[in-house]
């Protein structure tokens, strides 16, 4: 049983078609990148299968769950449970420090921890800035933040949404690694959406969009060889 | 219709659906569901059982009866819940040898709990509506607006949970919570003619003094304490301190406050398991579902003092302040004169504290009060000034207070006539009666603010 | 724990907007303070002016029609009328004792002793002797045979206080002293402010028209029309107190309502981010709802200091006397503060639901 199922959604706004009928699957464990040019509807696509957003139309089943079913306090509870999130952007609170950035999630999702959040910092590799706040830190390390705090509730799912869109070769390269080495260690799913062709080596697939349809779907091997 | 009668169907009904809503919340979070029908048959049984009272002989049952009825169950669920709360913390109380928890006996208690809980409620409404019927000497139309009471009073529940699913509320309740809660709207709405049987909080008080009373008087005897003057003067002055109205009073909030304290004290404190999962995350989180339900559990009871707190500062509080307002004994004239013993069982008016007296005079009640001066005579008055509506004085240390406008009468100025002085009448205080005329009476009566009183007709 | 960590977050977001929370509650300080001095004037104002009259052994009071006293001679001519037991003239004037403007009643102290008054200490006996209101004693700790010093129209003179009455009435804020002195102390002569009357009850309304028509430049009333004026006063002054009261309200709920717009429109991203992460609507409005609280907090206890301040000062300026605290007010104020602020909070707080994560994390 897979543990995404996407079945035939659309998603209209008013002025654009984000899905023209997306369907996919993707397994427990596996690590999945998205590419495709800028609007064919990628970031959509995450964004409902995280909850953020609704379908117009179609299915989507997280774990034997059709979220496209639940009220929002539902989703809510669903996305502290199963999904941990990082974006291009850090999106983390000015007034807090990394380790109270970390906690917060715990907080939501029952209670914080310290020591724990601060553990989380360090296999991130943050060990020495847990009390820095994130306009101190640069944009790696704000990231690598980010990448502690969608973990920290051991989320079956993480989606990432162009997570070093924002960052240099050498961090890049970082964040990979690290996601490289938590993704071997604590099997979740990832799903990550990227425009950038090293990026994508990483993992084990690769769907392609284009104006709101997946135009292709290959194994990262075959890509390289 | 009937306003009254429509209030007392309103309360009745009221009463029912909170009951009914807590109780099923509860039963279908124990998912025992199905005890709600010997419920319903406990509650047509009450039903049945307060109208068949009305055929007994009449003053076999008086309200007072039935009000003395309600306090009792009221203490019996206030008892209930604190029992079942020793049995949360371990102790089996309720299931114990035999298996209560199967399906006859349980229901059987059900049964037999809801009667206990309406059939007093009951009884007291229909023999208050009974009379009400009598004295508006429209049966139909009383029966009918208490009808039309508990039908308005269904409306608005069912149209309320079409709002809101409020079965939710079974997480707040355990057991002793909702026994507590039991006991609690008897104390709200278990009240004969009004909306609340208030009047249990200086009843709770009177039974604790009298208790503290008794047990010192008791090892008084016991220890055989020597009955030498000086001894016997501080050991007085001792109990005095226990009976100052403010301290039996707070005495009395703390008493009222404690189970629920209690309550709260086990269900923010009592020990939690330690959490099994995988990760971190998930031990977190069913740590923190255990402290939610701890606390949930914990709301209710401090829903429950604060309550408490507000009627006892509206009710009792009076006690507080110090007001204190004796409850008028019946008098009746006898040949045009009214006589009141100085010193009997109920009372001595040489205590130093108001005393009042009622008089019924055709369907009025007259009231008389006497208070001792500073130099040992007595002033004798109506319980009324010429200027506002006779809602009557209360005594504060050596003052009278009135009521109505709040206006304080040094205790040695009563019996000066005017303004907002009590009327005074003129007695013969003797030795062991005061006397007076009842034509007096009357002629001082009819100077009375004949407007409404602030809480109805004269 | 939760609890414990929702107080940490909490004061953290807080101490952000320091300034924010600070002007909101400036706005419920001073809708509170206003609505609270103004039901401790007018309560007061009731009480006062309840234990004016009552407590008085009298039913009728006589006062000029014209002007604000008549001569001597009518409370003479008074107490020939059939149906007066007694008729006592007044004399009303105020004097300072020390920084207090405290009320002097001259009166015939004679009458008081055949009236059955009881003092605790010695009557007036000469010249220059004085009783003192048991109020007045507690107030300013005057002490049995204590000479004070008063100031009034015709400059300072001693008094003795021989000894304190307490009547429940307007007498236990007043000194008492014989009419001559009164008249020296005002600098007047012969002249009367009011005559109390007490008529034998039950014929009141004839000895009313009986008085008038002996003395038609006078005002004659009886205690239960003065009651009756007073309570219209009362209502008059209430029904004010209400419209000021619903202005005030608007203009602080329109202020805290701004303020907490503001603040939730300055951290969108910052709620997007926490629906992200899993926080439900509710999850996350506690944190404005308890902030919404804190500035009702603050406003309606600083509020009441304020209000409970400013009405004893303009009592003292209007009526030169203190009005007595009422129980209620602080639990009152604070109750107000918190409804203000929280019902205030309630549209802009509501928005938070709206907010769509997927919306406002794409926005930069
Ligand atoms: N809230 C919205 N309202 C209207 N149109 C939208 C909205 N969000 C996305 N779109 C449109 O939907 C289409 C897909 O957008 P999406 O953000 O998924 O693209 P993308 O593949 O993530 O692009 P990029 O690589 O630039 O991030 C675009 O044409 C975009 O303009
Ligand atoms: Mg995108």
């Amino acid at each position: 049983m897979p543990l995404i199922t996407v079945n035939s959604i659309i998603k209209e706004y008013e002025t654009a078609h984000a899905l023209r009928g997306v369907s996919m699957e993707v397994k427990k464990g596996e690590w999945v990148n998205i590419m495709g040019a800028s609007g064919s509807g990628k970031s959509t696509l995450l964004n409902i299968i995280g909850g953020l957003d609704s379908a117009t139309s179609g299915d989507v089943i997280i774990d034997s769950v059709n979220i496209e079913k639940l009220s929002e306090d539902e989703l809510a509870v669903f996305r502290r449970e199963k999904i941990g999130i990082i974006f291009q952007q850090a999106h983390l609170i000015p007034y807090l420090t990394a380790v109270e950035n970390v906690m917060i999630a715990q907080y939501f999702h029952s209670m914080a921890d310290e020591s724990e959040a601060k553990e989380a910092l360090q296999r991130v590799g943050l060990g020495q800035r847990l009390s820095h706040r994130p306009s101190q830190l640069s944009g790696g390390e704000q990231q690598r933040i980010c990448i502690a705090r969608a973990l920290i509730n051991s989320p079956e799912l993480l989606l990432a949404d162009e997570p070093t869109g924002n960052l240099d070769r050498e961090n890049t390269k970082m964040i990979l690694e690290l996601l490289k080495k938590l993704h071997s260690e604590d099997h979740f799913t990832i799903v990550l959406v990227t425009h950038d062709h090293f990026v994508s080596t990483h993992g084990d697939r690769i769907l392609t969009m284009e104006d709101g349809h997946i135009i292709r779907d290959e194994p990262v091997n075959d890509l390289r060889s | 219709m009937i306003f009254e009668a429509k209030l007392i169907g309103f309360k009745e009904g009221i009463k029912i659906c909170l009951v009914w809503l807590v109780l099923y919340s509860y039963l279908l979070s124990k998912e025992r569901k199905e005890l709600i029908k010997p419920f319903y048959a406990g509650l047509a049984l009450s039903a049945a059982a307060a109208f068949l009272s009305l055929l007994l002989p009449a003053g076999l049952i008086s309200k007072d009866d039935a009000g003395n009825i309600i306090s009792m169950s009221f203490a019996a669920f206030l008892i209930l819940s604190g029992a079942a709360l020793y049995h949360a913390s371990g102790v089996n109380l309720f299931f114990g040898k035999g298996d209560v928890r199967s399906g006859a006996s349980a229901g059987i208690l059900v049964i037999s709990g809801s009667l206990l809980f309406f059939l007093p409620d009951f009884a007291g409404s229909v023999l208050y509506l009974q009379g009400l019927a009598i004295l508006k000497d429209d049966l139909l139309m009383t029966w009918a607006s208490a009808c039309a009471g508990l039908l308005i009073a269904g409306i608005v529940f069912f149209s309320f949970m079409k709002f809101y699913k409020p079965y939710r509320l079974g997480s707040f309740f355990g057991l002793p919570q909702l026994f507590l809660f039991l006991s609690m709207a008897k104390l709200f709405g278990g009240g004969i003619k009004g909306i609340s049987e208030l009047s249990l909080i200086p009843s709770v008080q009177r039974g604790f003094m009298k208790f503290i009373h008794d047990f010192i008087h008791q090892t008084f005897v016991l220890l055989l304490v020597p009955d030498h003057p000086i001894l016997k003067k501080t050991a007085w002055d001792f109990i005095g301190i226990f009976f100052g109205a403010g301290f039996a009073s707070a005495v009395s909030l703390l008493l009222l406050l404690s189970l629920p304290a209690l309550f709260i004290r086990h269900s923010l404190f009592y020990p939690l398991p330690e959490p099994q999962g995988d990760t971190n995350a998930s031990r977190r989180r069913i740590w923190a579902l255990m402290l939610s339900d701890r606390r949930k559990k914990a709301l209710p009871v401090m829903v429950f003092m604060v309550f408490i707190v507000a009627a006892w500062f509206s009710y009792g509080g009076e006690a507080v302040s110090k007001i204190y307002k004796p409850q008028p004994r019946p008098l009746a004239a006898d040949g045009g004169i009214v006589r009141i013993p100085v010193k009997d069982p109920a009372g001595d008016i040489m205590d130093g504290r108001l005393h009042k007296f009622s008089l019924f005079h055709e369907g009025e009640v007259i009231r008389i009060m006497a208070v001792r001066r500073s130099d040992d005579s007595v002033s004798v008055c109506l319980d009324a000034c010429e200027i506002c509506p006779p809602d009557g004085y209360g005594q504060r240390d050596d003052h009278l207070v009135c009521v109505y406008c709040g206006t304080p009468i040094a205790v040695d100025s009563v019996g000066e006539p005017g303004g907002c002085n009590p009327i005074p009448l003129s007695a013969d205080v003797g030795e062991r009666f005061i006397t007076i005329e009842m034509s007096e009476i009357l002629k001082k009566w009819s100077f009375v603010n004949s407007v409404k009183t602030s809480e109805g007709v004269k | 724990m939760k609890r414990r960590w929702f107080l940490y977050f909490f004061k953290r977001s807080l101490s952000q907007r320091k300034g924010r929370v600070a002007i909101a509650s400036l706005a419920v300080v001073l809708a509170v303070s206003i609505i609270t001095s103004m039901i401790s004037i007018t309560s007061g104002v009731r009480e006062k002016l309840g234990s004016e009259l009552k407590a008085y052994g009298s039913n009728i009071i006589v006062s000029p029609g014209r002007g604000s006293s008549f001569p001597f001679e009518t409370a003479e001519a008074i107490r020939r009328i059939d149906d007066v037991e007694y008729a006592v003239g007044q004399v009303f004037t105020t004097a300072r004792l020390g920084k207090e403007s405290i009320e002097i009643i001259g009166l015939d102290i004679a009458k008081l002793r055949e009236a059955g008054w009881r003092v605790s200490g010695e009557w007036p006996q000469k010249e220059g002797e004085v009783l003192a209101g048991a109020n007045l004693k507690a107030a300013l700790k005057i002490k049995p045979d204590e000479i004070v010093s008063l100031e009034g129209g015709r400059g300072r003179t001693d008094f003795r206080v021989s000894g304190f009455v307490e009547r429940g009435g307007a007498e236990d804020n007043a000194v008492i002293m014989p009419m001559a002195s009164a008249w020296r102390l005002a600098g007047v002569n012969g002249v009367l402010n009011a005559v109390l009357v007490r008529g034998r009850a039950g014929g009141l309304d004839n000895l009313v028209s009986e008085i008038k028509r002996g003395l038609p430049e006078v005002s004659v009333k009886t205690f239960r029309q003065v009651a009756s004026a007073e309570e219209s006063l009362l209502s008059k002054m209430q029904l004010l107190m209400s419209l000021v009261t619903i202005v005030v309200l608007f203009a602080a709920a329109i202020s805290v309502a701004s303020t907490m717009g503001a603040n939730i429109l300055e951290r969108r991203e910052e709620i997007g981010l926490m629906k992200a992460i899993g926080a439900t609507g509710s999850g996350i409005r506690i944190f404005y709802l308890a902030e919404a609280l804190l500035v009702g907090f603050i406003g309606g206890t600083a509020g009441f200091i304020l209000g409970v301040a400013s009405a004893q000062a303009v009592s003292r300026g209007a009526f030169g006397s203190f009005i007595p605290a009422q129980w209620y007010l602080p639990l009152a104020s604070l109750i107000i503060g918190l409804v203000i602020s929280a019902g205030a909070s309630y549209f802009p707080v509501r928005d938070v639901l709206k907010y769509n994560p997927a919306v406002i994390l794409r926005e930069e």
